[in-house]
């Protein structure tokens, strides 16, 4: 039973192997800096695909050197909220390539609200920095999000 | 300022005019400013001496309700209340329509009207917008009250009364020396339980002190001091909720109250000169109060009121009038000062019902609930409002009177700036916590500091002529305007910050709702001068003990004062210049007084209605002005029979009003109601036991209507009220 008890830990701690540690340090680490972006968000939502335009996001490196937060202002996951929020997206790993850097991140819990927000436990997100561009694609909850943004006072 | 009023009278000024014309010596200050004996004046004008005063059993302001015609003062609240109604003008909340000088001193703050009369020793009441001469808020008239001069020959007085209600009123009024003073001490146990707490809502204990300080240094000089003060404690706020046509008892939880320490003192300087009249009258004003109100008016616990005032004003004047009676031109020309500074604590206490109800149901509410709510731990969440109001104005005025034998003309214009500035401190604290993404609470403070302030300049002209076609009567034409000031909405600052809170918690939280949480913002809390437009024919007729009077108005008011439901969402209305209204209206009376007999009616017809006026929800264009009656009537008798060496008097009355609309919709109506008022007394030698009523008939009407977070609530009319009582001449 503990056997068992703790295979599931370890697979679970690969299995959301992004790091939730999160430090809004402008420190570059990755040899990205933190950046804001702004840009087009296209929700797969159930009702259909709607994009929102001008969705700011913020690239925030942190103190590890592979290790990055995003998050997206004002985001809307179906036509018919009432609300948009403020999802922060902790733990993406960060891989320097020669155009600039990779983005992966296999499952997260969010933060939103005030606190981690499962409903929308992010899964699959991969992206990439280049030319003061930033692309995404990651799922929340069931919900297949994409963003396409260029930094902003560049 | 002051005017020497003149024995002289070549007619009446009112039914109740003959007895104050024959008693005044030609010394005497009044409170009135127009430079010409009382008969001349071209407004419609009613003078109460002491004599009628008392015999009515009118001690406060509200009294003077229906006897004047078309003065509509509602009993209701507590004594901060003081809502005026008169030719259609008038609203519940901010400056009053109605100038209130004693002995020419102007009393600046509308918490300080209602006080008790003792040592009065005559009312006059000049109704039509008063601009020209008496500056800011009298716009609907004016009324003057004189108090007991150390000149007066009048012997020392003690009177008592108990009755109904456990009211207990005794005063006193004596002159020595170059002094007169009065008090007046009233209890009353309150007419109203507050079904809630099992006692009644509405006790009160007051005391009024007045000291008149006068002498005559030289044969041109007068030199006189009034110091007043008023020191009460009440309860009040007997609204009961209006729920499936039935009116409940009052049943509210939290606390009701008010008290009031009042200070005023004013000094007074006249100078005969051998053409010019001067007067220079200065004062000082100091009010301190508490107002306590379960704002909700329910048994259950939802917000609070607190309002705590300490304000100080300084008043200045100085006026110059031609001496010389017989000429035909008589100016008179004066500049007008004060100053006045409010520091206001007014902090709304959302309680636990509240939190619930107003914040967090509203909140919630645009928040679908897979994603989450809101809660708050705290019981009580305090929106704490502190303001200090800063007020000016400073004003020149003019008038001349040409007399030319039967002909009368005034022409007059006062230049009126008035400037005011408001600093305001708010701030919101609570802890709040989101479920399910927070763990724990979180502090959040809201706080909102600024200043904000306003100038404005106002013309006020008028233009009269008065036709003496008699040695009884006179016809006269009056074209005039007055202003209500403007002023700031401090009660709409605990909404602002209602929403600026349940914004900052989205913030905070990160969330941002399609329809943001709205309100106005401080910069929109000024609301501007109310000036009205009358234009007024008038008779008076005087004929042996027969005396008339008439007078028809047509006013027209801009930039009216109302209250509007604020955009966005929110639980309180705020004041603004919403709209245009007109007044249309007819006044008479009728006075018949043969030997012993006296009789009189008052009677007045008002057709106020809104030219254009919108609310932000509705548009009330056409619609009848609320609170204002249609009708007002006064029919009073008395005799005097003489027995053997005693005097038995008898006095019946009665006063109505209405209808009324008590919304601006005219859902809400109330009926013509008349209430009987009576007063036997057996005068002997220098004594005068008495008995007297209030509404006999215990007539059930009601006295003010609102609504409070879309409950609906009335203030009943006080129940028949039965006071014996002595009065002694020592």
């Amino acid at each position: 039973m503990k056997k068992t008890v703790f295979i599931m830990l370890v697979l679970a701690a690969v299995m959301t192997s992004c790091d939730k540690e999160e430090n809004k340090n402008d420190d570059v680490k990755t040899g990205i800096a933190s950046t804001d972006y702004m840009g087009i968000l296209t929700v797969d939502a159930s009702s259909g695909t709607f994009d929102t335009e001008n969705i700011k996001v913020s690239y925030n490196s942190t103190e590890k050197t592979d290790s990055a937060s995003i998050t997206l202002y004002q985001v809307k996951f179906s036509p018919r909220m009432p609300l948009t929020l403020d999802v922060t997206v902790p733990g993406i790993s960060v891989k320097k390539t020669d155009k600039g850097a990779e983005l992966t991140c296999q499952r997260v819990i969010p933060l939103a609200m005030g606190g981690e927000y499962p409903n929308y436990t992010v899964t699959g997100l991969v992206g990439e920095i280049v030319d003061n561009q930033l692309s995404l694609s990651l799922n929340f909850g069931s919900t297949h999000t994409s963003y396409q943004g260029e930094a902003i006072g560049q | 300022m002051t005017a020497l009023v003149l024995i002289s009278l070549l007619t009446a000024v009112s039914p109740f005019g003959d007895t104050l014309v024959q008693h005044l010596p030609d010394v005497t200050i009044t409170a009135l400013k127009e430079g010409t004996s009382v008969g001349n004046i071209p407004s419609a004008i009613s003078v109460m001496p002491r004599e009628s005063l008392q015999k009515k059993g009118i001690y406060r302001p509200n009294a003077l309700s229906q006897i004047i015609p078309g003065l509509h003062i509602p009993d209701y609240g507590a004594s901060l209340t003081s809502t005026i109604y008169l030719r259609g003008l008038g609203s519940r909340m901010e400056n009053p329509v109605m100038g209130l000088y004693i002995d020419g001193i102007p009393i600046l703050d509308k918490n300080a009207y209602d006080s008790d009369w003792e040592g009065i020793s005559s009312a006059t009441m000049l109704r039509g917008p008063q601009g020209t001469l008496y500056g800011r808020n009298a716009m609907g008239g004016v009324l003057s009250l004189s108090t007991l001069s150390p000149m007066d020959d009048s012997d020392p007085v003690i009177n008592m009364e108990y009755g109904t209600a456990g009211n207990v009123r005794a005063g006193t009024s004596f002159i020595k020396g170059s002094n007169a003073l009065s008090s007046t001490y009233r209890h009353s146990d309150g007419y109203y339980l507050n079904t809630f707490k099992n006692t009644n809502c509405d006790p009160y204990d007051g005391l009024a002190l007045r000291w008149r300080w006068e002498r005559h240094p030289g044969e041109r000089i007068i030199i006189s001091n009034l110091l007043m003060t008023n020191i009460s404690r009440e309860g009040g706020f007997a609204y009961g909720l209006w729920q499936n046509d039935t009116l409940h008892p009052v049943s509210y939880n939290d606390e009701g109250r008010y008290s009031r320490l009042s200070v005023i003192d004013g000094y007074k300087l006249r100078h005969h000169g051998n053409t010019m009249i001067t007067d220079a009258t200065a004062s000082v004003q100091l009010l301190a109060d508490d107002m306590r109100m379960d704002q909700d008016y329910t048994d259950r616990s939802i917000f609070t009121l607190q309002q705590r005032q300490l304000s100080g004003a300084g008043t200045l004047e100085l006026t110059l009038r031609r001496t010389a009676t017989e000429a035909i031109w008589k100016p008179q020309t004066g500049v007008f000062s004060f100053y006045k500074r409010n520091s206001l604590h007014a902090p709304v206490v959302f309680k636990s019902d509240g939190i619930r109800s107003i914040i967090l149901d509203n909140a919630n509410s645009h928040i679908p609930t897979d994603i989450g709510y809101l809660t708050v731990s705290d019981q009580e969440i305090p929106v704490n409002s502190d303001f200090m109001i800063d007020t000016w104005n400073v004003a020149i005025f003019h008038e001349s009177v040409f007399d030319m034998d039967r002909w009368l003309l005034t022409a007059g214009i006062r230049l009126d700036y008035e400037g005011g500035n408001m600093d305001y401190d708010c701030m919101t604290r609570l802890h709040y916590r989101f479920v399910p993404t927070m763990k724990a609470d979180r502090e959040l403070s809201v706080p909102y500091k600024g200043t904000v302030s306003h100038q404005r300049i106002e013309v006020i002209p008028k233009l009269s002529v008065l036709f003496k076609a008699s040695d009884a009567a006179v016809f006269y034409s009056t074209l005039s305007k007055g202003y209500r000031a403007g002023g700031f909405n401090t009660q709409i600052f605990s909404d602002i910050l209602q929403n600026m809170t349940m914004n900052a918690m989205m913030q905070d939280l990160g969330v941002h709702l399609d329809r943001q949480f709205v309100s106005v913002s401080a910069r929109n809390t000024e609301y501007n001068p109310e000036t009205a437009w009358n234009m007024e024919l008038g008779t008076r007729l005087n004929k042996g003990s027969i005396m008339t009077s008439m007078a028809t108005y047509c006013i027209f008011v801009h930039n009216q004062q109302l209250t509007v439901f604020p955009p966005g969402m929110s639980t309180g209305r705020m004041m603004t210049n919403a709209g245009h209204s007109r007044s249309y209206g007819l006044e008479a009376e009728l006075g018949w007084n043969p030997g012993s007999l006296r009789s009189r009616i008052s009677w007045s017809w008002c057709d106020a209605r809104f030219v254009s006026f919108d609310d932000g929800n509705n548009d009330y264009s056409g619609n009848r002005i609320p609170y204002v009656p249609k009708h007002t009537l006064f029919m009073n008798i008395g005799y005097s029979f003489m027995i053997k060496h005693k005097i038995l008097d008898i006095d019946a009355s009665l006063n109505g009003a209405g209808p009324f609309n008590w919304d601006e919709s005219g859902t809400r109506q109330e009926p013509f109601r008349i209430k009987a008022n009576g007063r036997i007394a057996l005068v002997y030698g220098n004594w005068e036991i008495y008995l007297r009523g209030e509404n006999l008939t215990d007539e059930p009407g009601r006295s003010f209507y609102f609504k409070s977070m879309g409950n609906e609530f009335f203030a009943s009319v006080k129940p028949r009220i039965i006071m014996t009582g002595i009065t002694i001449k020592l």
